[in-house]
């Protein structure tokens, strides 16, 4: 018995074929993250989805179907047109694009993923603290905020944090193309040492900060250095934000 | 012995190759259609991480410790890390020498190389130099293995080639990759396949199946008669003619040294599995019908 060229010709695309097609009968072929987010998992809001899950990849109509909050309220708050949306519509807009059309509109602050986590969870009345310093919120959230009935408080928190946004004919409409969309792995030259919502725990340790002492300014032994620290960190019901600043300032001492 | 070999053999594997470059090549423009608002919905949106069986080998450690993917690695690399496993264990790398994308673009740049340095191409690494360079990619394997495992994000995107070919176009495309995917490209005027020989990490895996896959290239030494076509034929420089079987880690199953392509010899190099060779009679019976066009003589 030999394989001739021509039984390969066969057998390799019917191979892909049948392994592919096979898992797809037993729905295990996934191209895609689930857009399902974690939930709490302690506390009173143990079993609701949390917002601190939200990535790049959601479309408004994930958040709209995870956590009610409205496609036309978001694209509200963040100054979205059906124009900027461009041909996929407002409901298929993808929450990555913000870092690129709204990218170096404040020199300290950023409208990107981590301020629609924190709209969405101001907007449901849900404990989050943004994960970064510079997380800002487009300056079009601030009455939609207050229209849903947020806190005083936390509405002067929100205003703490407003971006300008420029005349919405002068955003750009295209989207995904030009500057980076923030899906980059950040382990290019160019990286910059800013712990953020995606930051591992191997990432601190190669910016020259010890397990040892990630240990003393968490409390605890950290993760495996492949986790993501706040994924991490949810998961054992403790705030990313809270142990941030501390971390940030090991990465920095190292520098 | 001699005659003309069947057009059809000649173009099975640029066909199989085509194929896959353009099922890859219009899915990636489709996920970036997609994501711009336009797009088929007939066809696959998923990313290229989706479709790279090589991020299900590099999100093993992560998947048995964590029993998360890293970042962009979805359950489809792993089903296509398994599906091109058992291609391997079957018949060698046979991914490379058939699907992967990226080394038919080298292969086809290739061709233009051999236009134009004729007999030279393919010959200007000194053997040594060669030899010692081919484990590179073994090194490559083990640093993005570790460091994947280590920092849990895709630390390959960055310089992977592959990705870049199919990402010119994107905002993604680390400038990185896209020098690695030029020298590449220009160095494949020269040298056959560099990236494979040389960088490719998930050459590494499959390459290892070479020692063990069931079905291998064998050569029978008693109908040889040493003209060496084999070798001339082979992309990776392995020498066929030397070999009974060959095991050689970087053969990529293309069977271009077989009787059916190079060797003008009927039934002397062959894809077989193990054991001796079979006479002619006991093999005339198991072939199948769909093997009708079997080459019979010299290119
Ligand atoms: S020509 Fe033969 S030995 Fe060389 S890579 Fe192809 S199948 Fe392997």
């Amino acid at each position: 018995m030999k394989i001739r060229i021509v039984h390969l010709a066969v057998a390799v695309p019917a191979i892909f074929v049948i392994g592919i097609g096979a898992s797809m009968a037993f729905n295990a072929w996934n191209t895609e993250s689930s857009k399902e987010p974690a939930k709490y998992t302690s506390g009173a809001f143990a079993g609701v989805a949390n917002p601190a899950d939200i990535r790049g990849s959601y479309s408004f109509a994930d958040i709209e179907k995870a956590f009610g909050v409205p496609v036309e309220t978001l694209a509200r708050a963040f100054g979205v047109t059906a124009e900027i949306a461009g041909a996929s519509g407002l409901a298929a807009y993808q929450v990555k694009n913000f870092e690129a059309i709204y990218e170096g509109l404040s020199e300290t602050l950023e409208v990107g993923t981590d301020s629609v986590r924190w709209f969405v969870a101001l907007y449901k009345g849900l404990p989050y603290e943004p994960a970064e310093e510079g997380t800002g919120l487009p300056n079009t959230a601030i009455p939609v905020l207050r229209e849903a009935g947020l806190a005083a408080d936390l509405l002067d928190k929100a205003r703490a944090k407003v971006v300008e946004l420029p005349g919405l004919a002068n955003l750009p409409a295209a989207v995904g193309t030009g500057e980076a969309a923030g899906t980059g792995t950040g382990t290019g030259g160019a990286e910059t040492r800013t712990i953020v919502g995606k930051t591992t725990f191997g990432q601190i340790e190669d910016w020259g900060v010890s397990r040892a002492k990630m240990a003393e300014a968490l409390g605890m032994e950290p993760g495996p250095s492949n986790a993501v620290v706040r994924d991490w960190l949810a998961e054992k019901g403790l705030e990313f934000s809270e142990y941030k600043t501390e971390l940030q300032a090991l990465v920095d001492a190292a520098k | 012995m001699a005659k003309a070999k069947s057009k059809s053999i000649r173009f099975a594997r640029l066909g199989v190759q085509i194929l896959f470059f353009v099922l890859i090549a219009a899915i990636s423009v489709n996920h970036t259609l997609v994501e711009n608002g336009g797009g088929f919905q007939w066809l696959s949106t998923a990313s290229l991480h989706a479709l790279c069986p090589f991020g299900g080998v590099v999100s093993i450690w992560q998947v048995a410790t964590q029993a998360t993917f890293v970042k962009k690695i979805h359950e489809s690399s792993f089903i296509l890390m398994w599906i091109g496993l058992v291609l391997a264990l079957l018949v060698g790398p046979a991914f490379c020498g058939w699907a992967c994308p990226l080394g038919s673009a080298q292969e086809w740049f290739g061709k233009l190389g051999r236009k134009l340095f004729g007999k030279k191409y393919n010959t200007f690494v000194p053997g040594k130099l060669d030899k010692a360079l081919r484990y590179l990619r073994y090194l490559v394997l083990a640093m993005v293995v570790w460091n994947t495992a280590r920092l849990g994000t895709l630390v390959f995107e960055t310089y992977d080639p592959y990705f870049a070919l199919f990402n010119l176009w994107s905002a993604e495309l680390a400038w990185q990759a896209a020098a690695i995917l030029a020298a590449t490209l220009v160095l494949s005027l020269l040298v056959e396949r560099p990236f494979c020989k040389y960088m490719c990490p998930y050459g590494a895996v499959q390459g290892v199946f070479n020692l063990f896959s069931v079905f291998r290239i064998r050569r029978v030494a008693k109908t040889c008669i040493d003209c060496k076509a084999c070798d001339r034929a082979c992309p990776m420089n392995i020498e066929v003619s030397k070999a009974g079987v060959v095991r050689d880690h970087q053969c990529i199953t293309c069977m271009e040294c077989t009787s059916e392509r190079a060797c003008p010899v009927k039934d002397t190099v062959d894809l077989v599995p193990p054991g001796p060779a079979k006479p002619k009679a006991a093999l005339a019976a198991l072939v199948l019908p769909i093997s009708g066009a079997e080459g019979k003589g010299r290119k």
